[in-house]
């Protein structure tokens, strides 16, 4: 497991080296996102052009992936995000970074630009740049299958970009699979301006576990745990769509860009999905959550359709977000951005803002192509949106590069419905209510993004003798608290960066129920399966550096500090209009915000305007960053 | 007494886990390509197929092979595939109809699954119980062929078309 | 009951075992011409080009026969055989029979050429065969044949560290399993690994006063001091003959579906007979292993008394060329003489797919370095799939979707003989292109 390669290439020279990563490095950054962050520090030259040869493409496998783990999928992919300036990241399941580990790489390092379009093909340790120019304008579907055919191997596994990275647009994704992505951040446009249309893998090489017998015994006994749970038997059915209904019917639903807290239409439940469109669970990689719907629609207007999903994010970004009430819609519009390579959560922010827009009067025909945006017509016109900001085709192109250019172009005060953090669009759900998701959004290095750290546990008002058996202090059981939330957030944010880097599944973590994984079972499971003797605090530090490490980058790159660590001005003044008694008429109180901010930065060792601080740089060993171990 | 591992091909959700195991446990590394139990995916439904050795009756790979080195053990209803006689030269491996049985082609010999010595470990691992280990009576010979038959259903299913 | 088999190869050995089991009260008596246990006639080539060593030749050690409780007789040839009387007479003696099961194998066709019984020219059929080979000796080899046998033994040769040339009469190598196309294939592999192949031409003498010291063919005079005759192979059927059982028209012993020949109580199998081929339906010459094997079951068993019927011989080539595997299945462009045979082939580097259709079923395949589909195809010809259907998923998907570099021709008529422009036409016109 930790013997495996990392592999430079150089598009614009052709030049190839591989490289062993030394164990040193591991106990430093581990793998996956960890050690990508670290590439992405080191081999990027302060202030780089994201869509320049100077950009940084990362590819990377987690230590643990492929082992016999719980979830062990996960493919991490990083740059400088075109999208927001600061840490590009994105992680997604399925089954290519597995492939990539038994070809005998965890990492590649890709950075200049080809002059012709380009795919890499990587097998049992060789690394080859081959002419794409026949794939390029191939969708997500086709590249796989055209390149499989071309390479003779049904068994290779592709990481690819559609139409919307080839056109540049800056929130374009990188896909695998059927319908596995890589979606925010736009690291897919960064692929496109390398002309890099995929990277192919094909792996029989082994991968050796220290101690085969006890890695075995100590994953059945974790199988167990999670997969015998009643969690497991709801999720393993339903998939990410179980949260669905709880956050609707709490009212923490982002609905109408940020118009209502709820839908009140309820044709888009997971029930009815299951009942009309379900063909059944398939899974990632070594996974037995098996949380993946198959869909076919049998009839109508996208009768014959099929394909893989949806997710619960699938359902709130080309759902609620937008207003969309059609089940069918939503198949097809995630089927859509699925080949054209676009991120359906930057998607629907941006397609919820323009008709939130459109509704106000703020924009009307005339902007939009002719297209009627109410909201009473969004399913009519989602998929034609869709299509538009991939290929930059008029009001698409005016979306293509992200919503707060997008803002900065329209004018007229748009920019005060635009929702985002840092540039990256915002969340699925409506976080008013939650001070602890409130702030992990406002901190997230990515920008708006729940994945750095949800504590989806703290809507459960779990009691405060449990949390502090849980997470090692309590934490307040009600989720309108801002008291001891800073605490939970950073803790989440450790844990999550561990996952990322081990390349595990937030699936079979605490994030889904607090019986799950966390620290302590990571710590065994990297013990048994790479030999690395790794103590709970050792790991939580490595988190820290590496958590800190994006910090540093974002502060870097783009002065990033506390003045951008807060949700939209209306997040803080527009009350919810409905929702239950803990959820509605609710509003951020700034005064109380900002202590907790206070409270995460001393936890993080930064100062109070959100810059790390130099005694914890030298505390996690990045006082000498850039350091070009590796 | 006769036991065979029984597939539901329908209940397999492509987890690959048992690849994982069985890779790990017959040859102490994880590597699908080395594992005697071989998951195939059907694009684009993602239809996935668990393909191991059925341990036949009346085996291709026993008939084919020039040198005796397969050969059935009539108590524990295994096709055993004794290493020692194999010369390395895939006979076996062509003729077999699943595709069951492999190829290492660092030791120049085939492989196939041994039930594990009677506690076969992908069965053990598969969280949806598409693999059972059965005992081999007539009904359950009858489902092993009806889970075989399956394939044909399910990729029929799949493109809608007939087969003769 | 005492069952007497005439044979000691691997048919002869697998009914007896056959006749054991479901008779343990049967006197089971085997007898071998030859002075050897059973030994697989298949690895002699593994053997003549040392991959294995002669001891994993055999199959059974000598006191595997008492074990299993079975009598053998060897070095005991059988001249005749008295139906009527039922006894087989020996040289020395006579052996009546219950049951009779004849298992006498092939014997390699020899050639009348002018010159074929100096010293240095050797079949390769028996062990005895491959040892007189090996002490022979020589640094320059001949080949006649590019049969199975043919290619292996030219490549044991090669491995040996001798010169070889292999020699072809038709105008392709391996002319009964495979159509030109794939076969000029196999000859690139060959001739990459230095054999020198030589097709369209015919050996007309062997030259050398005692020993063999040159092969003459119309197209030139081959230095050689070794010349291994692969010219095909036929069924060894005197006995039968001889005591009046009916032979088929193509040279073996006539069987039913129950290897019951025409004389009662006698049975044969193996080499031999020809029997039902499970792709034609027609008789046919089965000579390969497996079907030896499962022709025996069935033979075995019907001799103890166990009815069963032999669903027909499967005609199966599967040869190792320098570590590719190939395979030919069923019928080749070339048998088929029709009017409507789609040839389907997929190519990459190294590897060829070939599946024959015709009449809108699977009828041939023939497989270059994708083997491990054989027993997948196999399935499919014997249920007589069409492409359209499960045969293009499973092909399909065992490869991946086809769109790029398939294409499928319609071949109007084929023609039986070697044409050479014709197949010249043929060959331009399914050159892969990068489009459907």
């Amino acid at each position: 497991m930790l013997h495996r390669k990392i592999g430079y290439i150089s598009l614009s020279s052709g030049q190839v080296k591989k490289a062993s990563i030394p164990e040193s490095v591991r106990r430093l950054y581990l793998g996956g996102r960890g050690l990508n962050m670290y590439l992405l520090f080191n081999h990027l030259e302060q202030g780089a052009d994201p869509l320049g040869p100077g950009n940084v493409l990362l590819v990377g496998a987690g230590l643990l992936t492929a082992g016999p783990v719980p979830g062990g999928s996960r493919t991490d992919v990083a740059a400088k995000s075109p999208l927001t300036g600061l840490v590009g990241d994105t992680n997604m399941g399925g089954f290519f970074s597995p492939e990539l580990r038994f070809a005998g790489f965890d990492h590649l390092v890709i950075k200049g630009v080809s002059e012709k379009p380009v795919y890499l093909w990587v097998r049992d340790g060789e690394i080859e740049m081959r002419d794409a120019t026949h794939l390029w304008g191939k969708d997500t579907l086709e590249t796989p299958e055209a390149i499989r055919a071309e390479l003779g191997d049904e068994d290779i596994k592709v990481l690819c970009i559609g139409a919307a990275g080839e056109n540049l647009v800056k929130f374009a994704n990188v896909r695998t699979g059927a319908k596995n992505a890589g979606g925010r951040t736009g690291m897919g446009c960064v692929m496109g301006s390398k002309k890099l249309k995929a990277v192919a893998v094909r792996g029989t090489l082994d991968i050796g576990v220290k101690y085969p017998r006890e890695a075995l015994e100590y994953y059945w006994q974790m199988q167990r745990k999670i997969l015998d749970s009643k969690t497991a038997s709801l999720f393993s059915v339903e998939g990410s769509l179980m949260q669905y209904n709880p956050t609707n019917t709490t009212g923490i639903l982002r609905v109408k860009n940020l118009g209502l807290n709820r839908m009140d239409d309820l044709s888009l439940t997971p029930d009815t999905f299951l009942e009309k469109y379900s063909l059944g669970s398939t899974a990632c990689f070594g996974c037995g959550m098996h949380c993946r719907h198959k869909w076919q629609i049998k009839d109508g207007k996208y009768g014959g359709l099929r394909g893989e999903g949806p997710e619960y994010y699938t359902l709130m970004a080309l759902g609620n977000v937008v207003y969309n009430t059609s089940w069918e819609t939503v198949l097809a519009a995630q089927y859509l951005v699925d080949k054209i390579g676009l991120d359906l959560a930057e998607a629907g922010n941006i397609i919820g803002w323009a008709m939130d827009l459109y509704n106000r009067g703020i924009i009307d025909k005339s902007d939009t192509d002719d297209l009627d945006l109410d909201w009473e017509n969004s399913s009519e016109v989602l998929l034609v949106l869709l299509e538009k900001i991939a290929n930059r085709e008029g009001f698409g192109a005016v979306l293509a590069d992200g919503i707060r250019m997008a803002a900065e172009r329209i004018g007229r005060g748009s920019d005060y419905y635009a929702l985002h953090v840092k540039g990256l669009g915002m969340v699925g759900t409506d976080d008013r209510a939650v001070p602890s998701l409130a702030l992990g959004v406002a901190t997230s290095t990515r920008g708006a993004d729940h994945l750095r750290s949800r504590p989806a546990t703290d809507l459960f008002g779990l009691p405060e003798e449990f949390t502090e058996k849980l997470y090692g202090f309590p934490v307040s059981s009600d989720y309108n608290a801002y008291q001891t939330k800073a605490k939970l957030i950073h803790y989440m944010e450790l844990l999550y960066e561990l996952v990322d880097s081990l390349g595990v599944c937030k699936y079979q973590t605490i994030f889904i129920s607090p019986t799950f994984p966390q620290f302590e079972e990571y710590s065994k499971l990297i013990y048994y399966l790479t030999g690395l003797g790794l103590s709970v605090d050792e790991l939580k530090t490595i988190a820290e550096r590496c958590y800190t490490l994006e910090r540093l980058f974002n502060y870097r790159e783009k002065g990033i500090t506390r003045n951008d660590d807060y949700l939209p001005d209306r997040y803080y003044t527009e009350p919810t209009p409905s929702g239950v008694s803990k959820t509605r008429g609710k509003f951020l109180d700034r005064a109380k915000f900002d202590e907790m901010l206070d409270e995460y930065y001393a936890l993080h060792g930064w100062d109070s305007n959100g810059v790390p601080k130099p005694e914890t740089l030298v505390e996690l060993r990045l006082d000498k960053e850039p350091s070009h171990m590796i | 007494m006769e036991k065979v591992i029984l597939i539901d091909p329908e209940k397999c959700t492509g987890c690959r886990i048992c690849e994982i195991v069985c890779s790990l446990t017959k040859e102490g590394v994880i590597n699908p390509t080395r594992s005697r139990i071989q998951v195939v995916k059907v694009d684009p439904v993602s239809l996935s197929i668990p393909v191991v050795c059925q341990q036949c009756y009346d085996a291709p790979c026993i008939a084919v092979c020039p040198v005796g080195a397969l050969s059935r053990h009539g108590t524990t209803g295994m096709v055993n595939h004794d290493r020692d006689l194999c010369i390395g030269c895939k006979s076996c491996a062509a003729v077999c109809p699943f595709g069951a049985i492999g190829i290492d082609t660092s030791a120049e010999k085939v492989f196939k699954c041994d039930l594990c010595g009677g506690e076969p470990t992908c069965v053990k691992f598969c969280e949806t119980k598409a693999l059972e280990f059965v005992e081999a009576s007539t009904l359950s010979l009858r489902q092993k062929r009806k889970g075989i038959s399956k394939y044909t259903e399910l990729l029929q299913r799949d493109t809608g078309q007939s087969a003769a | 009951m005492r069952v007497v088999i005439v044979g000691n190869g691997i048919a002869a050995n697998t009914a007896a075992s056959r006749v054991r089991k479901l008779s343990p009260h049967a006197q089971v008596v085997i007898l071998s011409e030859e002075p050897h246990s059973l030994y697989s006639p298949c690895v002699l080539p593994n053997y003549l080009g040392n991959e294995i060593t002669r001891d994993r030749v055999f199959i059974k050690k000598a006191n595997d026969y008492s074990q299993q409780g079975i009598k053998v007789l060897f070095g005991q040839r059988a001249i005749d055989l008295d139906t009527s009387s039922r006894s087989v007479c020996l040289d020395a003696g006579e052996i009546p029979y219950d049951r009779l099961i004849l298992a006498t194998g092939s014997e390699p066709v020899i050639p009348a050429i002018d010159g074929v019984d100096k010293k240095g020219i050797f079949t390769l059929k028996s062990i005895t065969d491959a040892d007189n080979v090996l002490q022979h000796g020589g640094t320059r080899a001949v080949v006649v044949g590019s049969g199975p046998i043919g290619i292996e033994v030219a490549m044991a040769l090669k491995r040996r560290g001798l010169r070889v040339s292999l020699v072809e009469l038709l105008g392709h190598i391996l002319p009964q399993a495979f159509d030109q196309f794939p076969s000029r294939q196999l000859q690139t592999l060959l001739e990459e690994q230095g054999v020198e192949v030589l097709t369209n031409e015919t050996v007309l003498h062997f030259l050398g006063s005692n020993s063999v010291e040159a092969v003459v063919t119309d197209k030139r005079e081959i230095e050689s001091d070794l010349v291994v005759l692969a010219a095909g192979m036929r069924p060894k059927v005197g006995l039968a003959q001889r005591s009046g059982i009916e032979i088929g028209s193509l040279g073996g012993i006539k069987t039913d579906d129950h290897m019951l020949t025409s004389a009662a109580d006698v049975y044969a199998c193996g080499d031999c007979v020809q029997a039902r081929d499970r792709f034609t339906g027609e008789d046919s010459l089965s000579l390969l292993w497996h079907n030896a094997r499962q022709q025996a079951e069935v033979a075995g068993s019907c001799c103890a008394g166990v009815s069963k019927r032999y669903p027909g011989s499967l005609n199966i080539t599967l040869v190792n060329i320098f570590d590719i595997q190939v395979v030919s299945m069923g019928q080749t462009s070339r048998c088929l003489n029709q009017n409507n045979v789609e040839v389907l082939e997929r190519h990459w580097k190294g590897s060829c797919y070939g599946l024959l259709i015709s009449h809108g079923i699977l009828v041939g395949v023939q497989l270059i370095g994708k083997a491990r589909d054989t027993g997948i195809l196999l399935s499919a010809v014997l249920r007589k799939d069409g492409p359209q259907g499960l045969l293009r998923r499973i092909f399909q998907n065992r490869l991946g979707p086809a769109t790029i570099g398939w294409h499928c021709k319609r071949v109007a008529h084929m023609p039986p003989d070697y044409d050479k422009a014709a197949y010249e036409r043929y060959e331009r016109s399914i050159t892969p292109s990068q489009n459907e």
